[in-house]
């Protein structure tokens, strides 16, 4: 047993051999120090030790014994803020706030020099939320936040209630909680793209020292739910259980063990020993079209409302107005290109992580990291078999989601997991495992066909999606017609044709994620009007222009179906003047020398979101 | 993150205390890396910093940097007043990915043991001509000249149990003029190419070539080559296929900026004449 000041307290504390700080201080109750990337990339974790700020997730515990660690929580003076925590009030440097107690940290530490370079001494502070310009603006010390009047607080800029928690480490996020008796799952995973699970002996795991529980197929319900969440269920396939006896991407979860501390429940998780029978697996969209491709859903049948097991298709959409045949016969210009979109992860600083317990009343509780509580709370009750009022699912601050919270990723587990030990478990996600075994965006492959009348007016518009929705089809369906509509719909043409199909694949399950298919479509159509614009001779502004609606067009993608939405106002017209006005303003020079070239390029994006 | 494998901890004070190595043993320095890693294999470490050696030392042999000196330390080091080649440690040591609360804690032994093809400390050492002492597991010592340090990616010359000591850099090295270029796909983003050229008092020239390579690489000349030679030699010690590649950068890239750093090195250093 030794010690260490902690905010100036002299505590104890008894460092395990390869503890990192940030582990033993959230122990101590310091709950303001985080857990981002947990490789010292972060920065989430920044404190002051001795006054200098360090990585406390790559700072060996032990290396803490008999020195003074500074947290957020120590920063302020009792009630007097530290000054650059006033500065992040003043400036709302922060948004979900995840990353704010090591930014704070780091920022008090800098030196004037420092200060001059924020780029450089703020690498080591990541805002997935990227929200840097009001960081700086703090380091800088302006003032955005405003204090309105009751009655004139419309058009002010009002500091966020939860600002005084954030920059003071006060703001509790999922696993900021003491629990008595939690216990931690984890979770072994697939190595294999598709196989079928013969068999699992479970008996080595439970066998470790501090084991209590192993869960298996054996454990898991048979109800098939997905884990993309919408207020109507049916929007998605169902075509997921807890744990299957198939795996169908590397990293699947395949059995949980439940254990009395991680590192235990880490060892049972090596000693489970699953036999697997290995199956042929299709990687590639296109192949998985194919005739005598490995089928990822083979045995799902009409319930679960996958558009074509047989094929691999999940999603399937087609229309047309008008005639775009005629339309390109028409035109005298056409311009057809190909684009490829990769996968991305949201990479939220907070991964996914969820507590459950029974509580009191013997009603499941889960304080989840989650977007949706209420819709997972649903899903949970369907799945595990319980009545809607006997389950409750609440958020905490939540640190980032970006769409990848939208799913039911780590509450069915954690619940069944409680259900089955009785006690409260913990479940938080490595960054290893939010990359390997969560949702990214669906990569796609986007052809679009333009042809246009020498003036630019667009006589023919086609687009052709393929998805790749991987293992499972949560948000393939929605991902597919939202990212076919606005897209199509911000331009006038009589003949548009769009066609697009979701495919399985045994890769990563893609899901929802900021834009929501849009954003590789728009890439797609926005840079084939380019393309366009080019080869009509006419400017990109110009020829979008010319094509965009106006007030009174109706907003028309692939079919004359009526949709409850409208546009009450209109600004496309003045989007595209400041952006080309933006643009034409001195900028940097280009560096010297002839090879270096100076491109110019504008495009839309948006999206509609209705409550 | 935590080491949830690891169940003891060995904090030697003298190099008799260290005992004998075991399998699940592993060095630690700054732990930057170390813990960055779940490194399940491992159940024992062992501190090096518990051994107490002084981070840098200036001796009639040169500056002799122990492994465990931290790029903090580091970024000013201790040198004879003038030495032309002060300005190049601070260089090398920014040029760690990591930012620079990774490095007061990360030291010049770990990023060298590493063996990372971005490694800025096998930049610094091997431009520099340094001499490193290692301490065998069956005890005495034993000195490799840096360049034949790290064998490629990840891998040293190190055999288990045995450890990285102490770095020297040689005191007829003090005034070498250098010429220092890095490029990264972002400005603070992990070298993609690191190259230092290095100018003697006597006319030799040497080119020192990381990042782009999987391990580092010296080119030696009486005296500074023309470009074609210079550009020859590269042609003729890294093989089409022997250009590093990974996410931080294409390997057509990394030749096409190792060749363009190379001429401006040789420009820059010709410039002025031999030192």
């Amino acid at each position: 047993m030794s010690t260490l000041i902690l905010n100036g307290r002299t505590v104890a504390i008894a460092p395990r051999p390869g503890q990192c700080l940030r582990t033993l201080l959230r122990e101590l109750g310091a709950f303001g120090v985080k857990r981002g990337c947990d490789v010292g990339d972060c920065g989430a974790c920044t404190v002051l030790v001795d006054g200098t700020p360090v990585h406390s997730c790559i700072t060996p515990a032990f290396r803490a014994e008999g020195r003074s660690v500074t947290t957020i929580e120590g920063l302020a003076e009792g009630d007097r803020l530290h000054p650059v925590q006033q500065a992040f009030l003043d400036a709302q440097g922060f948004q979900c706030g995840y990353c704010t107690a090591g930014a704070i940290l780091t920022v008090s530490s800098l030196n004037q020099a420092q200060r001059q370079d924020l780029p450089a001494a703020l690498k080591g502070n990541l805002c997935r939320c990227t929200g840097y310009r009001a960081i700086a603006d703090a380091v800088a010390g302006t003032t955005h936040a405003e204090r309105g009047l009751a009655g004139e607080a419309c058009g002010h800029s009002h500091p966020a209630p939860a600002g005084p928690a954030i920059v003071t480490g006060q703001a509790r996020y999922t696993l900021d909680v003491d629990v008595p008796g939690l216990t931690h799952l984890k979770l072994v995973r697939s190595p294999h793209p598709h196989a079928c699970i013969r068999s699992i002996d479970t008996s080595a795991a439970l066998a470790v020292p501090g084991v209590i529980a192993v869960l298996t197929h054996l454990d898991a319900p048979a109800t098939l739910y997905s884990s993309g969440r919408h207020e109507i269920a049916a929007d998605d396939v169902d075509d997921t259980r807890i744990l299957d006896t198939v795996v169908r991407h590397v990293g699947q979860r395949v059995a949980a063990v439940v254990a009395e501390t991680v590192a235990a429940a880490e060892a049972g998780c090596r000693a489970v020993a699953v036999d697997y029978e290995l199956l042929p697996a299709v990687l590639d969209p296109e192949a998985a079209r194919a005739p005598g491709a490995p089928l990822v859903h083979g045995d799902k049948g009409p319930e679960s409302r996958i558009f074509d097991p047989a094929r691999n298709v999940v999603a399937h959409l087609a229309g047309e107005v008008g005639d775009v045949a005629a339309g390109f016969a028409a035109a005298d210009v056409i311009h057809e290109e190909t684009v490829r979109t990769q996968r991305l992860q949201h990479a939220h600083l907070e991964t996914h992580c969820a507590i459950g317990w029974r509580d009191a009343d013997g009603r499941l509780v889960l304080r989840s990291s989650t977007q949706v509580p209420f819709l997972t709370r649903d899903a949970l009750a369907g799945v595990l078999g319980l009545p809607r009022d006997q389950v409750r699912v609440f958020a905490g601050q939540v640190g980032g989601g970006f769409g990848g919270k939208q799913e039911m990723l780590v509450e069915d587990i954690v619940g069944l997991a409680v259900l089955k030990t009785g006690r409260p478990v913990q479940l938080e996600l490595t960054r290893a495992e939010q990359f390997a075994a969560t949702t990214s965006r669906h990569p796609m492959r986007v052809r679009v066909k333009l042809g246009a009348t020498a003036d630019g007016t667009l006589t023919a518009f086609e687009m052709e999606v393929l998805s790749d929705t991987g293992a499972y089809g949560n948000h393939a369906v929605g991902t597919l017609f939202h990212g076919c509509n606005e897209s199509v719909q911000v331009y006038r043409c009589p003949n548009k044709k769009v066609t697009g199909e979701a495919v399985y694949t045994h890769t990563l399950p893609s899901g929802a994620f900021r834009g929501y298919g849009l954003s590789q479509t728009i890439f797609a159509i926005e840079s084939a009007m380019d393309e366009l614009a080019r080869k009509l001779g006419l400017d990109p502004f110009a020829l979008r222009r010319r094509n965009v609606i106006r007030p009174g067009d109706p907003m028309v993608a692939h079919s004359l179906h009526a949709h409850d939405i409208e546009y009450g106002s209109y600004g496309l017209d003045q989007c595209l003047d400041l952006v080309e006005q933006a643009l034409s303003e001195p900028g940097e020079p280009p560096p010297d020398g002839p090879q270096w070239r100076v491109g110019r390029s504008g495009g839309w994006a948006g999206a509609w979101h209705w409550p | 993150m935590d080491l949830n494998t690891v169940s003891a901890l060995h904090r030697p004070r003298t190099r008799d205390e260290i005992g004998p190595w075991q399998a699940g043993d592993a060095w630690l320095a700054g732990g930057t890396v170390l813990f960055a890693d779940p490194n399940p294999g491992l159940s024992r470490l062992i501190d090096l910093t518990a051994l107490g050696w002084p981070a840098l030392a200036l001796t009639p042999d040169g500056l002799d940097i122990a492994a465990t000196c931290t790029l903090a330390e580091l970024e000013e080091p201790l040198l004879p007043p003038g030495a032309r080649i002060a300005g190049l440690f601070p260089a090398c040591c920014a040029a760690l990915y990591g930012a620079f609360k990774v490095r007061t804690a990360a030291t010049i032994g770990g990023n060298l043991c590493t063996a990372l093809a971005a490694a800025p400390m096998a930049a610094l050492i091997v431009a520099l001509d340094a001499r490193l002492t290692l301490w065998p597991a069956a005890g005495g010592s034993r000195q490799v000249a840096a360049a034949d340090f790290i064998l490629g990616l990840q891998r040293t010359v190190l055999a288990p149990g045995e450890l990285l000591r102490s770095i020297l850099v040689p005191a007829c090295n003090m005034d070498l003029r250098w010429a220092f270029r890095r490029i990264a796909l972002n400005d603070l983003g992990r070298s993609a190419a690191l190259l230092i050229g290095t100018l003697a008092a006597d006319g030799r020239f040497a080119l020192t070539v990381t990042a782009s390579t999987p391990r580092p690489l010296r080119l030696d000349f009486p005296a500074l080559p023309d470009t074609a030679a210079l550009l020859a030699a590269l042609d003729a010690a890294i093989p089409a296929d022997g250009w590093y590649d990974d996410v931080h950068g294409a390997p057509a890239w990394r030749r096409a900026m190792t060749q363009l750093f190379a001429q401006q090195i040789r420009s820059e250093l010709a410039e002025g004449g031999p030192a």
